[in-house]
């Protein structure tokens, strides 16, 4: 298995239970020592134990990697004087990711007094309080509210922006797909496919549909965008023709066009993305969830 | 491999900074749990107080010392009488047959026994004899009374000795034995303060074995840390398992420390008991307390679930409380089991207290015991120290 991420870039580890998502993030994040190969964070070889590359990096435990019987606040102290914070640092470090996260009117209260969504978001702020250059997230919102899981993932999209690399494992297709600029798909320990979701579909023939509700005969249509470039097939059905379409943005006037010479009619447009699960399914014969 | 541009990053912690951390965490949440008010300060109290209360009151033992006088001279006749003047405030049981005395000894009539022995006149005027104190392992606070005695006895004998050995080299004559008999040391030593210096034993007992029993916290915290992912999220930042082993064993010395000084005030105060002089007791108290930390660390590395630091934690509170004489306030076994219980922390920590109240001894005297249990700390942690390092790489 080798891939990297770079800086403002999120990249998405996608696996079924038992694939080794969490084998390899604990071997990223130092907890684990390779058998063979090597993990570099910013230059610097991961080890276990005390070593450079733990300082570029911040992680986000799929557990809930906090003290309940301790404040927000105190929690953030505390692994704030971890990471070497000095005092007046660790206060504005704590104010700051704090207000990232929307917790600043909570932060006082005891972690057991949080809900889910908010356990959430102060076990990422946990991991943003030394700057780190990459954030690992392992499953960041199991169980939490579409709300949060909004606002989490917001918040995620904001960090990249500001330059942080991300490295995301989730179950969560959807979450995926909006938040990863690459994705890995791991299957038994190997890294099975990896690229953008785009590359990802068209490598298994997978692509968007341009599904049209039509007037006329959807032969003469078929007939006509033959020789369009951007139509990869078509299938028909009751009043109904459906295109893939390599991109569907630049598909849309050519069909329109083509549609028109053709005398067909087209009474509504909708254009149906091809999704990661298929892919998925494809590649490790498994559903995501399995 | 991750591949990242290299930007700028805080410096690392200091490791001492964070076993600092790491040790004010694990106090923080156990007053907040109130677990550390529960097993280190108010149940050795409460098992302290019924202890004193079943076995015989807050005031301690009282000490019943038999003087054997096998010189029977007028010389000896002499020094027990004054003895017996020093002792009046206490129990006395003269005896005139050493058998007789190990035998009340043993039997528990009397605690302890000092022993004159034949020649101790003439001694005073040659070369001084051995003064033997008989003994019961059982009763360790009578015998440093008795052992304090027969120092201060031996110490005005060597005085007489250096005066007579001076007449002796002026005169060139030696004087007749019958003058001995206006010999009488000035024995000073004063029973009632001897053995009322250090009644706090029934306090000490309940004391270390809550000391023991609080080992197995830190054990207990790093499975569930381990558990709950928070250990995952400590490892993932610069921590080493030295470091983790370092806070993991702060955190158990300042708990032990605030518990004995809670518990040492409290009985104090409250219930009476003396301990001794102030600075000597937190020395050893400090001096245990250091001991039990590194042998926490063991505890700590060599538990991999909660059961498993349960166990230890109660298999070595119960071992050392009973071989050490925890439980039956100073008591030891006899044979194999005394040797080994003698060198036990709390036996050595107990051993210093009396030698430093009963026995009338300086912190000098008592500095060996506490450089034992500060060197058996140090071992206990640099093992513990490698099992973590072997555990967590």
């Amino acid at each position: 298995m080798a891939f990297s991420v770079n800086a403002g870039e999120s990249y998405g580890l996608l696996g079924p239970n038992g694939a080794g998502k969490t084998t390899t993030i604990s071997m990223l994040c130092g907890l684990l020592q390779p058998d063979a190969g090597s993990v570099e964070v910013g230059g610097e070889v991961m080890r276990t134990g005390r070593c450079v590359a733990k300082q570029h990096l911040g992680l986000v435990p799929q557990d809930i990697a906090l003290y309940p019987d301790l404040t927000a606040r105190e929690n953030l102290r505390f692994f704030g004087r971890l990471q070497g914070l000095n005092r007046t640092d660790l206060r504005t470090r704590v104010d700051e990711v704090l207000e990232i996260v929307a917790l600043e009117d909570r932060a006082g209260d005891r972690v057991d007094s949080f809900s889910g969504g908010m356990k959430r978001r102060c076990n990422i702020a946990a991991a943003l309080l030394h700057h780190p250059q990459l954030l690992v997230l392992d499953e960041p919102t199991v169980g939490v509210d579409p709300q949060s899981r909004a606002s989490i993932l917001d918040g995620i999209a904001a960090l990249q922006d500001h330059g942080m690399a991300v490295l995301y494992t989730t179950h969560y297709m959807e979450e995926a797909q909006r938040l990863c600029d690459r994705i890995g798909i791991i299957d038994e320990g190997r890294l099975v496919a990896e690229g953008t979701q785009s590359e990802l579909l068209a490598a298994i023939g997978q692509h968007p549909v341009v599904r049209l509700s039509i007037d006329g005969d959807p032969g003469s249509l078929v007939l006509a965008l033959d020789d369009e470039d951007q139509v990869i097939r078509c299938s028909t059905g009751s009043g109904r023709l459906d295109v893939s379409v390599i991109d569907p943005a630049r598909s849309l006037a050519p069909i329109i066009e083509r549609a028109e010479r053709a005398a067909v009619r087209i009474n509504g447009v909708e254009v149906v993305e091809a999704d990661l699960e298929s892919v998925f399914l494809h590649l490790t014969g498994k559903a995501l969830r399995d | 491999m991750i591949d990242l541009d290299a930007a700028e990053h805080e410096s690392p912690a200091r490791p001492w900074m964070v076993a600092i951390a790491l040790a004010a965490k694990d106090v923080r949440r156990g007053v907040r749990s109130k677990s550390l008010v529960l097993t280190a300060v108010v149940g050795p109290l409460v098992l302290g107080l019924i202890m004193a209360l079943a076995f015989g009151g807050a005031n301690g033992p009282s000490a019943t010392i038999a003087v054997v006088d096998l010189d029977a001279t007028a010389t000896s006749e002499g020094v027990v009488a004054v003895l017996g003047d020093q002792l009046s405030g206490g129990p006395v049981s003269l005896r005139t047959d050493l058998r007789d005395a190990e035998e009340a000894v043993i039997a528990e009539e009397v605690d302890a026994a000092l022993v004159i022995p034949p020649g101790y006149t003439k001694s005073l005027f040659d070369q001084p004899l051995a003064l033997q104190v008989v003994r019961n392992n059982q009763r360790a606070i009578p015998g440093e009374v008795a052992t304090a005695i027969a120092g201060e006895l031996a110490s005005q004998s060597d005085l007489i000795r250096a005066a007579t050995s001076t007449v002796v080299a002026i005169d060139q004559t030696q004087p007749p034995l019958a003058d001995v008999r206006e010999i009488r040391p000035a024995i000073t030593v004063d029973i009632g303060d001897l053995q009322n210096s250090f009644n706090a034993a029934l306090y000490f007992g309940p004391l270390t074995i809550f000391l023991f029993l609080g080992l197995g916290g830190a054990a207990r915290s790093l499975v569930r840390e381990e558990r709950e992912g928070t250990l995952a999220r400590i490892r993932s930042i610069a921590v080493s398992p030295r470091t983790l082993t370092s806070g993991s064993a702060i955190g158990v010395f300042i708990q032990g420390v605030l518990a004995s000084l809670v518990v040492y005030a409290v009985s104090t105060v409250a219930f009476g008991a003396r301990w001794g002089e102030p600075a000597e007791v937190i020395l050893v108290l400090l001096a245990l307390v250091a001991a039990l930390s590194g042998l926490s660390t063991v505890i700590t590395a060599a538990s991999r679930t909660e059961a498993q630091a349960e166990g230890w934690t109660n298999a070595c509170a119960f071992l050392f409380g009973i071989i050490g004489g925890s439980f039956f306030g100073g008591a030891q076994f006899p044979g194999v089991l005394g040797v080994v219980g003698a060198y036990t922390p709390n036996a050595l920590a107990m051993r210093a207290l009396i030698e430093l109240g009963p026995g009338g001894q300086d912190l000098a005297s008592v500095l060996p015991i506490l450089a034992a249990l500060v060197a058996a700390g140090i071992a206990a942690f640099a093992v513990g120290s490698q099992l973590m390092t072997r555990r967590f790489g």
